[in-house]
């Protein structure tokens, strides 16, 4: 496929001739097109933008008395309360906090070992009935969650791993393993096999020869893989709804949906301070690392191409 | 030493295949086993299951709420890759010519939702989704002068269309800029000489051009929207009613709330097969090669 995974527009002349003539054209039409255009895209930028007010709006401002908090309304003060609420108070954020981060981190970190070993064994290896292999693990990746996950319950409740970290852990990793080694292939496929093969002559094992040779060299890939695999756990809600029921190890987002469950008289300006807080990693990803989201995000729909 | 490199390939790569095989591979022919037997989640069909035949399928046939359930499956697929699809496209298209303002911001806004769990999608449109009058969307609509709307429980598909236009235009974008971007300039400007106007030249040369591209955010949206669960649940739970209840979530609902391990099972080999059909059909159009 000749599709261009450089996803930053990069000016190219597409176009430009066709433009110009078309400016020398008709210059007035020219300018209602523009016109239209822009509306269009602030009415998108509006789009995107407005739902985001109101969550900040209510974590950081005190509401009036007569007021839902589940609406926008004009702030009278500025405050840290609802997030003192959050952390110090009902809300039990950090406890939340630390079982979101716990989940992801070790998973995230499970799934990337085990990949680039998987991803390297597929890029390099010769074996028989690797294409099969390859194609199962592609097409296994169709199957929906939503489709196993009876029996996917059954099976951790006879590992007794129901309603525990390792197993909510295991489960997550599963389900990125898949498309993992298939953009850890991809990005092991970018490293020449001559930069091993010098090592090996030096006297390194298989192993030391991926880990300290292919490894540093497909770290952005490695990276972009890491950052999408952490996005997709971090906000993972359905395994956890499945396997979880002490409150104790819920995850954030888990914690979350059961408090809008629970509680019809519900103070959203604590909800919001635990969301936004939540939500420190996923902006920190956007701010940070969007090219490495995107890189990952075009791998993977790359894959198997 | 080759034989001895294939060794450590496959040990490789075993722990990955374990994995998969045990948590995923099993569970799905499990689950088509489970789909021919009364098994429940608890009580005493949870050990005292047998096989029933066809009888969940049987059942499936006349299940109203099944049907309910396909139906807006269906539904919520094509709306949200209709909605998608334009906004994404138009987008890509604006973004990839030259001198629109502001492009790298847009670049980056489009893909900001993308980064936002479900459950605070669903947290956060819940205030743009309000009842009330004082719900966003409402107040905007009263801005121009139009009544309220009681967005989740009048129009509960359509809210829940809304919010996933919001969190995943970008990805389409984002792909179809890409295809664009690698369309030769010289083939648009051949065409352009020839005397194509703005419209063939996107019917005729750039779709057809970024075709592959296409189908490619087709298959992984199609599955994305047949494997549904957490925005919809998150926002709705799958209410009022039943009005939102997508198979991910009446599977969900047949095996944890009314502990039919058997009916739910044969529901999801229904989706399974749906699934698998879908990747076959857009892999032959891709002509992909494995």
């Amino acid at each position: 496929m000749s599709v261009q995974s450089n996803v930053q527009p990069t000016r190219s002349n597409t176009g430009n001739t066709q433009w110009d003539q078309r400016i020398r054209r008709n210059a007035r039409s020219h300018r209602i097109e523009m016109l239209v255009i822009y509306v269009f895209l602030i009415a998108f930028a509006l789009f995107i933008l407005i739902p985001f007010i109101w969550p900040f709006l209510s974590a950081f401002t005190n509401k009036p008395e007569t007021v839902s908090s589940l609406y926008l309304y004009w702030p009278k003060t500025l405050t840290l309360e609802h997030f003192n609420e959050a952390i110090n108070g009902r809300g039990d954020a950090l406890t939340l906090l630390r079982n979101s981060l716990i989940y992801t981190i070790s998973s995230v970190a499970l799934a990337v070992v085990l990949c680039s070993l998987g991803g390297y064994a597929l890029s390099r290896g010769r074996f028989r009935y690797k294409r099969a292999i390859m194609f199962a693990i592609l097409l296994i990746q169709v199957i929906p969650g939503t489709a196993t996950i009876l029996p996917l319950y059954l099976i951790m409740r006879q590992l007794h791993l129901v309603d525990t970290i390792a197993g909510l852990v295991i489960g997550l990793t599963v389900g990125q393993l898949p498309f993992m080694l298939w953009v850890l292939k991809g990005f092991m496929d970018t490293v020449p096999p001559e930069l091993e093969e010098a090592a090996w002559i030096d006297g390194a094992t298989p192993f030391q020869a991926l880990s300290q040779v292919v490894f540093p060299l497909t770290l952005p890939g490695l990276g972009a893989a890491m950052v999408l695999s952490f996005n997709g756990t971090w906000g993972a809600f359905f395994l956890p709804l499945i396997m979880l029921s002490d409150a104790d190890k819920f995850p954030m987002p888990l914690g979350l949906f059961r408090a809008i469950i629970a509680y019809t008289n519900l103070d959203f300006g604590m909800m919001n301070a635990m969301s936004i807080l939540y939500l420190l990693p996923s902006f920190a990803i956007f701010f940070f690392a969007r090219r490495y989201l995107i890189r990952g995000t075009m791998a993977g729909a790359m894959a198997g191409q | 030493m080759l034989r001895s490199q294939t060794r450590t390939h496959l040990l490789f790569l075993a722990p990955s295949l374990l994995l998969i095989f045990v948590f995923m591979v099993i569970p799905a022919l499990f689950a088509l086993y489970i789909s021919f037997t009364n098994m429940a989640l608890t009580g005493i069909n949870a050990l005292n299951y047998r096989l029933i035949g066809g009888r969940n399928y049987i059942k499936l046939l006349t299940d109203e709420n099944f049907r309910h359930s396909l139906w807006l499956t269906l539904q919520y697929t094509a709306g949200t890759i209709a909605g998608q699809f334009v906004l994404g496209l138009t987008m890509a298209l604006i973004l990839n010519r030259r001198k629109v303002f502001g492009q790298p911001l847009l670049l980056a806004l489009a893909i900001l939702p993308m980064v936002i769990p479900a459950v605070i999608q669903a947290l956060i449109w819940s205030s743009m989704l309000g009842a009330a009058e004082f719900g966003t969307l409402n107040r905007i609509l009263g801005l121009v002068g139009l009544a309220s709307v009681a967005w989740t429980r009048t129009l509960p598909l359509t809210s829940v269309l809304l919010v996933n236009f919001w969190n995943n235009s970008g990805f389409a974008m984002i792909l179809f800029l890409a295809g664009l971007e690698g369309i030769p300039a010289e083939i648009l400007e051949s065409a352009s000489i020839d005397g194509a106007n703005g419209r063939q030249l996107l019917l005729q040369i750039k779709l057809p051009l970024i075709r592959y591209v296409i189908l490619l955010w087709l298959l992984l949206n199609t599955i994305g929207c047949l494997n549904t669960f957490d925005l919809v649940y998150a926002l709705t739970t799958g209410g009022p009613g039943n009005a939102t209840e997508i198979l991910g979530i009446y599977i969900y609902n047949s095996g944890f709330r009314y502990s039919e391990l058997g009916y739910g099972s044969a529901v999801a080999m229904v989706l399974l097969v749906i699934s698998l059909g879908i990747a076959y059909i857009y892999t032959r159009l891709m002509r992909v090669e494995l």
